[in-house]
């Protein structure tokens, strides 16, 4: 249910006073941000090598632009394949994920498995690039922001596509098939929440680009030709949020209203459905999209990354991360271009490699652990947290679920976390299915109010994947029974037909002359016109003519002589207790 | 060496043994008033429960092989204790109390399955099986302290718990005596057995056993339970929903009964300030293993204790009926939590969804 | 009185039981359509039994339940539910939780005796006398009926998923558990 918060009621009509509702449920963490007068770091070195994925952390195949063959160590030793910053890499054969750009000049100088960002920490093959020291970026093709507005939309979501933008809030959809949606859209809005705690990567951005964020979000805006842009951001970042109103009071364009929302911080109202049920009082239905209500949601950093792709030309090819935690002495928002390992940044950051124990990839309530340092940062990284055993302690202990309901009045969604613990934990995934398990958007919530101290986001992740197979092997189940059943039949079919025509052939013989017995013989060997075998032998080719042919009888022979012999074995035993069976 | 923690890395200041810290911090003002209404006896049944509670379970967990100070220190073993010393007679015979107490900690709790996973609230099972299996002693209601002809020293009550005789050789039947010379009851009790016999209610409440607003004693001592209650709910121990839900129909049944025959049924504030009302609307059935625990379904089950409550005290044979209700609604617990579930998020009908985006193509339209 | 009432109620509560039993009669035994849904489909044989069909029909009539390979630990124990029996160990051998395969037939040596064909209980390789055959891999159970048919013994086994496919997040008992070290982060490969 939504509810109006008082604090926020609409008097007038300026775009920013809109009514703000809430959502269900919903928690108040620690928010241990980076102070805002932290400037972000732009000078980060850059690394010696940058390690580039070839399998996005989805699954998702790219294929390199140069082919590169490392099937010998001497071939693999030879690969120089030199590239300037922002050159196209690696592409989507099917069209749906953006292409990779090199994030910096250098050479190419293999594929190497290294742990990817998974949280199975799981090696993937990515492109070792050697970075030079002369940069150089390739042609941009840049454009002013009038021109921008003035280009059909399929230009913009064609360009945004090329420039590889995908949503830089975490979940790394591509931003231009969520533009290219064919459903009406009247409202743009900015998710400026960052509700989680630690990240404050949006906020710099916000206070640093302002103008840029404003002019990016106008060109989205034209490209789903929206009327109104809503930036909605919580109100614990006050100078993003007058920093964007000085920037909104300096822009000349009537094209779109922009309205600044400032809404309480909660989390987790950064989440794309909650986010709208705050600004617009409805629900996203389930198995709909926001665009079905007519709303597009898109995060600050991927409009910046739109200006910048449009405007500047530039494709995506760095991103601010903010490093923090007890184990970094000077946490800050850096500018990482993608591809740098981990490893490299945090001794950038100084900070002491042996010390550490955690290195969280993401936010504390949803992100996941590395297990290597080498790991590089690509798209969806937002932060990198290097806790200290105190800041973010694991509580040991766990005890049993006592029914206390505090999850379900924490959940967002409305869920009964509560019940889906209990059948996850029984493994009744049907029943779980049934309770809407596949809505839980594993924010944490319910873990974080549980006195039990369960574990409630793992116990979800798991029934997920166990329902997922589930299913699968169900479909699969239900596809091999029926193929069976089908040939079941067919071949009593077959042996209907045959019992027919032989009764048959029985009966024309009983009426003829008695001489039966040589029909019915060739009846046996008539089978060729059926699926059954026909027996065809090496035997029947050529012999010792075709190389391919003398190679498959080789084989055929090993095989009998395999068999030859593993039956002479078994023969062997038989007759050695019948020899000592034998006393006479 | 790196490690891997589970989301998510931040936790509230929930705890489980904060919590029954909690009810039994807000049960305390209750305690003090039945001690100082109703004698030592109270405050002697509720630590000797305690102590039978622990070491019933350290044994039980000795037995089921699992760790033993951890789970002690979760608490429910005290509040399981503490609250059945709270409701069993201030001068039952140790036997019955450890009865109760052995019996709640090892068949109703442990045996399911520990905390967490007992259908029945352990409290009250104990609680009903000492109340069938011995109905004499448990009947044996000490009235309030004033009224007594023999008030009981701490001594005193000590000696008659464990010795059921005091040093001067009074028996329980002798301590019930009033001032008056007769043997007094509860006031439900004595209300039902007269009302029975024939009397009206406004000659009923003539007796002394009926002093300040809901019988002498009993009253605040349940406005204590109230005030911790509302204490508990403000601290989100428990839920709002099984308290109020429980005392509104109460409330609305007695009023509707009283309306109809004023002089013929308990009235209501007798129904909420007597008896173990209070303690058992904001302690006893708001334990959250054996409630139900969806939003509906705990109004649901609060309805159907209040309903079974007054259906019990008034036209049923025993005259406080909280425990069989308690007992009765647990088992109607998880089918409750079945049809209540909660609409979760976009799980709109479709003639609300059909408005809404109707009214969202107009907008912009305009 | 109470003997009339009795036997009238009696009566009529036959009379309802009877016309239940006849009007919502179930052809055939659910049973066995229950225990067949459980399966897993693989139509190997493993249980002595040509397909899973007599086998869920078998074991309607009480056979033991823990003949099924492919279905493991879990199968087992969901049929032992079904049915109400204790739930039997499998064979030491068998594993409790089987990895999925499928088969691969290597083009090379293939000769095109079709022999393979005939054994797949589920039409999952394609193919023709004297012509190529391959394996359809959708649709393979791993049962492996084709492997020790085949004249030159081309055929392989490998794995149903690889990569980021094979990898499951695991089942979580409490926080401690969680916290796992680098080097022994078990990775789930089924």
């Amino acid at each position: 249910m939504a509810l109006k918060s008082s604090n926020y009621r609409t008097t007038d009509n300026t775009p920013d006073q809109i009514p703000i509702y809430t959502f269900h449920g919903g928690i108040h963490p620690p928010q241990n941000k980076i102070p805002a007068n932290v400037p972000s770091q732009h000078n980060l070195k850059l690394a010696e090598k940058l390690y580039l994925p070839l399998i996005t952390t989805k699954g998702q195949k790219l294929t390199s632009k140069f082919s590169i063959s490392m099937e010998t160590p001497e071939q693999a030793q030879k690969i120089r394949i030199p590239v300037q910053k922002g050159q196209v890499i690696a592409e989507d054969p099917n069209g749906f994920v953006p292409p990779l750009h090199a994030p910096a000049s250098g050479t190419i100088i293999g594929i190497e498995n290294v742990s990817s960002s998974h949280p199975s920490g799981i090696s993937v093959p990515m492109l070792v690039l050697k970075t030079s020291p002369e940069q150089q970026w390739v042609d941009l093709p840049s454009m002013k922001f009038e021109e921008a507005l003035a280009s059909p939309a399929s230009d913009i979501i064609q360009k945004i596509f090329q420039a590889g933008i995908v949503g830089l809030g975490g979940a790394a959809f591509p931003t231009s098939i969520k533009l290219s949606t064919k459903k009406p859209i009247h409202q743009l809005i900015l998710n400026g929440a960052e509700c989680e705690p630690y990240i404050s990567c949006d906020d710099r951005l916000m206070q640093d680009k302002a103008m840029e964020i404003l002019q990016g979000a106008c060109i989205l805006a034209h490209a789903v030709s929206a009327t109104e842009v809503v930036i909605a951001i919580e109100d614990n970042k006050p100078e993003a949020i007058q920093s964007l109103k000085k920037q909104r009071s300096e822009f000349n364009q009537t094209k779109v209203t922009i309205g600044i929302v400032t809404i309480p911080t909660k989390y987790p109202s950064g989440g794309e459905k909650q986010l709208i049920e705050i600004l617009t009082g409805q629900q996203v239905p389930r198995g709909k999209l926001p665009a079905d209500l007519g709303l597009i949601v898109q995060n600050i950093a991927t409009t910046k990354a739109v200006y910048d792709a449009i405007i500047e030309g530039k494709p995506l090819i760095d991103r601010l991360v903010s490093l923090c935690g007890d184990k970094i002495p000077q946490s800050a928002n850096y500018l990482v271009p993608f591809g740098t390992p981990v490893r490299h940044l945090l001794t950038e950051a100084q900070v002491n490699l042996q010390q550490i124990k955690q290195v969280i990839m993401g936010g504390p309530m949803m992100g996941h652990n590395l297990l290597s340092l080498k790991t590089p940062i690509m798209k969806s990284c937002n932060c990198l947290i290097v806790p200290s055993e105190k800041e973010l302690p694991n509580p040991l202990n766990t005890l049993a679920c006592i029914r206390c309901g505090l999850c379900s009045e924490a959940c967002p969604v409305d869920l009964l976390p509560q019940q889906l613990y209990w059948h996850a934990k029984a493994e009744e995934w049907e029943k779980a299915d049934k309770l809407n398990l596949f809505d839980c958007i594993e924010c944490g919530a319910c873990a974080y109010v549980c006195p039990s101290k369960i574990p409630l986001v793992d116990y979800y992740r798991f029934a997920k994947s166990k329902t997922i197979d589930q299913k699968a092997d169900a479909i699969k189940g239900q596809k091999a029974r029926i193929h069976h059943e089908k040939k079941q039949a067919r071949l009593d079919q077959i042996e209907n037909e045959k019992a027919q025509r032989r009764k048959d052939r029985a009966v024309a013989a009983k009426q003829r002359q008695p001489q039966s017995a040589q029909p019915e013989k060739q009846d046996n060997k008539d089978n060729s016109q059926t699926l059954l075998a026909s027996n065809t032998t090496a035997s029947d080719a050529n012999p010792g003519v075709d190389p391919k042919k003398q190679a498959i009888a080789d084989a055929i022979e090993r095989v009998r002589q395999k068999k030859l012999a593993k039956a002479h074995l078994e023969q062997q035993i038989p007759e050695k207790t019948s020899e000592t069976g034998e006393t006479p | 060496m790196l490690y891997k923690t589970s989301a998510p890395r931040f936790f509230s200041e929930n705890r489980v043994s904060g919590m029954m810290l909690t009810l039994i911090a807000a049960a305390i003002p209750g305690l003090f008033a039945q001690t100082y209404f109703f004698g030592w006896g109270v405050l002697i049944q509720v630590i000797f429960a305690i102590i039978v509670a622990l070491i019933s379970e350290v044994l039980v967990l000795f037995l089921r092989n699992k760790p033993i100070i951890s789970t002690l220190f979760d608490g429910s073993a005290i509040v399981t204790g503490f609250l059945l010393g709270l409701a069993l007679p201030s001068v039952a015979p140790w036997w019955i109390t450890f009865t109760a107490v052995t019996f709640a900690m090892i068949f109703a709790k442990h045996l399911y399955g520990g905390l967490g996973y007992n259908p029945f609230n352990p409290a009250m099972v104990g609680y009903v099986l000492v109340l069938i299996s011995f109905p004499l002693q448990m009947t044996a209601w000490l009235p309030a302290t004033d009224l007594l002809l023999h008030p009981l020293t701490f001594m005193d009550s000590l000696a008659v718990i464990f010795n059921q005789h005091t040093a001067n050789g009074f028996s329980v039947a002798n301590l019930r005596t009033g001032i008056d010379g007769y043997t007094l009851a509860t006031p439900l009790d004595t209300i039902k057995t007269d009302l029975n016999n024939g009397f009206m209610l406004s000659e009923i409440l003539q007796k002394s056993i009926f002093g300040d607003f809901a019988g002498k004693g009993w009253g605040l001592v349940n406005l204590c339970y109230l005030l911790g209650g509302i204490f508990l709910i403000i601290k989100k121990v428990i839920n709002w929903r099984i308290p109020f839900s429980f005392l509104g129909t109460l409330l609305l049944f007695s009023v509707i009964f009283t309306l109809i025959n004023p002089n013929g049924y308990t009235s209501p504030i007798l129904h909420l300030f007597s008896g173990a009302t209070m303690i058992g609307a904001f302690f006893i059935a708001t334990d959250p293993v054996s409630a139900s625990t969806t939003p509906r379904g705990r109004i649901y089950f609060g309805i159907g204790i209040g309903l079974l409550v007054f259906v019990i005290r008034t036209f049923g044979g025993y005259p406080d009926a909280i425990a069989f209700a308690v007992l009765l609604m647990n088992m109607c617990a998880p089918t409750i939590d079945q049809y209540t579930q909660p609409k979760i998020y976009g799980q709109r009908t479709n003639a609300q969804w059909d408005l809404a985006t109707k009214a969202n193509s107009m907008e912009s339209k305009s | 009185m109470a003997i009339f009432i009795l036997l009238i109620l009696g009566l009529i509560f036959g009379a309802l039981l009877g016309f239940a039993a006849i009007r919502f009669k179930v052809e055939g035994n659910p049973l066995v359509e229950q225990l067949d849904a459980l399966l897993p489909q693989t139509q190997c044989g493993q249980c002595q039994y040509p397909g899973c069909k007599p086998y869920a029909e078998a074991l309607a009539q009480g056979d033991a339940v823990n003949k099924c390979v492919p279905g493991g630990q879990e199968t087992m124990e969901k049929i032992a539910e079904l049915l109400g029996v204790d739930p039997e160990p499998l064979a030491p051998e068998n594993d409790a939780i089987p990895v999925p395969t499928l088969v691969f037939i290597r083009e090379p040596d293939c000769i095109g005796c079709t022999k393979c064909i005939q054994a797949c209980p589920v039409d999952a390789i394609v193919g023709a006398a004297k012509h190529m055959h391959t394996v359809i891999q959708a649709d393979c159970t791993g049962c492996n009926l084709c492997i020790p048919v085949c004249p030159t013994d081309c055929i392989e086994i490998v794995p149903a998923k690889t990569g980021l496919a094979a990898w499951s997040p695991t089942k979580p008992e409490n926080f401690a558990t969680s916290v796992q070290y680098l080097q022994r982060i078990p990775i789930q490969w089924h």
